[in-house]
């Protein structure tokens, strides 16, 4: 199970083509894509906050298929992709969660309102935090492992199951009218836009997901041996 | 021996158990009175909008009652390490599951007899709605708290600092079937607005939870 | 005479088990056979009850192989032929100690012979007297006697007795030792572990010695031939 000591090239060459595409996202968002008619500039977030949520979803999915894999095949890499994906995943809610009332205060004149998507967004990110707080909990227990992968899946089955209480939620409620959709017909410079910073966030996901998964196979790694040197030493002493 | 038996085996335990010394169930109640006390120092409902404000009053003192049944489920299992005699019998681990799982449910609709009527008192409200209708929504809530409750429980039982990871884990989970409760509440207390949709909201998170639950539970507890 | 190994009761095939950086058992192998005491013996930390636990299927080896009755996995009819004295009692506080068998005679799916079976281990561990007295407020002799009723309650084929004799008064100590040769007589296979290992002498077939977590001297119970075995693996 030795994992690389040097990172690999081709890691490398990612990191470069994701800072190419984040300075491309850059000048899309900012430059490119008009200004919004009602808006105006503080629209220019939504690439980044819409971007941000969509690459939250990829990773709690990949979590979620991963929780699954740990517990058919009990192989620790599928525990180690798990936990890296969770925490870079509550990376992108966080950005998401902070860069949504952000752009809500100037154009709803409100930082938050209990809408279904921004409800749902944030019992998601709550439900991972808790994930990993369940991970950090249970550090020494010998089926942690187990424990976070069944959490995991329990945590995933949940959003849509939140998405659907809360929408009846607020139609139960008259809430503050939110004007407009996003999607009333938009401008194929703004779609370009927003492509661009997924694509662009998603690279860099994958990049802090790979690191981080290193790290914990390395970890695992660490262990294991530090494990083989015990036993050694007992060989010798016996 | 069939499945039933077994789960009805570990519910007839477990009521043995607390008939016998009352310390769980005491302190439960205590507490959710407290909650309730304390918060009707802080409002009393005039309008209809207060009243619809005191349905989540009355389920937050309730989710404090269930903190303390379902932390102390396990723990009577983990006194003297009954949990691997359970283990070591032929008894499936998924009738131990639904054993305890009704034992909590018994031990918190207890605490609902005492509860509401207090909380009606208290905060001078009455039922306008449908009453039968919310019996259904006070069990299948207090089922949907008490299955991942009772997985949660079992997971984290040996865990440094259970009492406080429980809630962590137990109340995101829960969101949908908090809003189901506290909605459905209201409307009953108001007479007005529809219960019938939370009732198939809490009926579809049970049926999911309760499948998943009893999917993964001997996974869980069988451990490494 | 060599024995063929599936007559064997528990065989357990080079079993490591490791928690982290510790060793809790190292290449552990022997067998143990029906009508056969073996003493599990060793200091502190040794690994006894790791062995007991993992004989018991309470623990899953991190390498090698445990078979009891033939079967690397609990199943149900496994599960009831193994009867474990663990390290705790294994009974509920609140409840009384003939409240607690019948509980778990429930569990065990004794039916209809649950009361007659409940009756004849309680007496046979002497603990009629007080069968009705909640268990928090039995000694800890009188709780030992109780947990040893539990273990064998399902009548089973192989005993795992984890400190039997502790806590136990003089009395206690030679009733449960005659408890051992009946159980001997009726063809159970017997793993025990104590720290006094002289109340074991005259009893034991054979001798399973451990230092941290490894086989210091493993002695064959008799009736397998020769006083020093090869490890399990090459005997078949």
């Amino acid at each position: 199970m030795r994992t690389e000591r040097a990172l690999p090239r081709w890691w490398f060459g990612l990191v470069g083509l994701t800072a190419v595409a984040l300075v491309l996202g850059v000048l899309h968002a900012l430059w490119f894509a008009p200004t919004e008619r009602t808006m105006g500039t503080v629209q220019r977030i939504f690439y980044y906050h819409v971007s941000s949520a969509w690459t939250a979803f990829v990773a709690f999915f990949i979590n979620f298929l991963a929780c699954v894999a740990y517990l058919k095949a009990r192989h620790p890499k599928w525990d180690a992709v798990a936990v890296s994906a969770a925490e870079v995943g509550v990376v992108f809610g966080t950005v998401n969660l902070i860069t949504g009332p952000i752009w809500a205060k100037p154009v709803w004149g409100i930082w938050w309102t209990w809408d279904a998507r921004l409800t749902s967004t944030l019992v998601m990110w709550l439900l991972y935090v808790s994930y990993l707080l369940l991970r950090q909990f249970a550090a020494e227990q010998p089926s942690q492992r187990i424990w976070a992968a069944a959490f995991g899946i329990f945590a995933f089955v949940d959003v849509p199951i939140v998405y659907l209480s809360i929408r009846l939620w607020r139609t139960q409620h008259p809430g503050p009218v939110i004007a407009g959709g996003e999607q009333s017909g938009i401008d194929p410079r703004m779609f370009l836009a927003l492509h661009v910073c997924f694509l662009a966030f998603l690279l860099l996901f994958v990049v802090l997901f790979s690191w981080r998964y290193r790290l914990e196979r390395q970890r695992a790694e660490l262990a294991e041996l530090r494990a083989r040197l015990h036993r050694l030493h007992l060989e010798r002493s016996v | 021996m069939s499945y039933w038996t077994t789960a009805m085996r570990i519910v007839a335990k477990d009521l043995l158990s607390e008939a016998r010394t009352r310390e769980m169930t005491n302190a439960m109640l205590f507490f959710a009175l407290l909650v309730l006390v304390l918060f009707s120092f802080s409002f009393q409902p005039a309008s209809d909008e207060e009243r619809r404000l005191a349905s989540g009053v009355l389920w937050i003192a309730f989710l404090f009652a269930g903190m303390g049944v379902l932390d102390r489920s396990f723990w009577r299992e983990r006194v003297n390490d009954c949990l691997d005699a359970l283990r070591l019998t032929p008894a499936s681990a998924s009738a131990l599951f639904v054993g305890k799982c009704v034992a909590n449910a018994l031990f918190l609709l207890l605490a609902a007899v005492i509860l509401v009527p207090l909380f009606l008192v208290f905060f001078d409200l009455s039922f306008r709605g449908d009453v039968r209708a919310w019996l259904l929504v006070l069990v299948l809530g207090t089922w949907g708290l008490v299955v991942n409750g009772t997985f949660f429980a079992a997971m984290t039982t040996n865990v440094r600092s259970r009492e406080l990871l429980l809630p962590l884990l137990l109340l995101p989970i829960s969101v949908p079937a908090l809003v189901a409760v506290v909605e459905a509440t209201a409307a009953a207390l108001l007479g007005e607005g529809a219960m019938r949709v939370w009732i198939q909201v809490l009926i579809a998170f049970d049926v999911i939870y309760t499948t998943l639950a009893l999917l993964l539970f001997e996974t869980v507890v069988e451990g490494t | 005479m060599i024995e063929a190994l599936d007559s064997k009761t528990l065989i357990f095939e080079d079993v490591c088990k490791t928690f982290g950086e510790t060793v809790a058992l190292w290449q552990v192998s022997f067998a143990l056979g029906p009508g056969e005491i073996v003493a599990l013996t060793g200091g502190n930390g040794a690994g006894k009850s790791t062995l007991l636990r993992v004989a018991a299927f309470l623990l899953k080896p991190t390498s090698g192989r445990v078979l009891a009755f033939g079967q690397p996995r609990p199943t149900p009819d496994v599960k009831r032929r193994i009867g474990l004295l663990g390290h705790a009692s294994f009974l509920y506080e609140d409840l009384s100690a003939e409240e607690n068998l019948k509980f778990y005679a429930a569990l065990y799916a004794l039916g209809r012979e649950a009361d007659d079976r409940i009756a004849r281990v309680l007496q046979e561990v002497g603990a009629e007297d007080f069968r009705h007295r909640p268990v928090r407020t039995l000694s800890h002799g009188m709780r030992k006697r109780v947990s040893l009723a539990r273990a064998v309650l399902s009548d089973p084929d192989l005993l795992l007795l984890d400190e039997p004799f502790s806590g136990l008064d003089v009395a206690s100590v030679e009733r449960t030792r005659a408890l051992m040769v009946e159980w001997r007589r009726r063809g159970k296979a017997l793993l025990v572990t104590t720290h006094q290992a002289e109340l074991l002498e005259g009893l034991a077939d054979g001798e399973l010695v451990l230092d941290r977590g490894r086989v210091r001297s493993w002695r064959a119970p008799a009736s397998c031939g020769s006083a020093v075995s090869p490890p399990v693996g090459e005997r078949a």
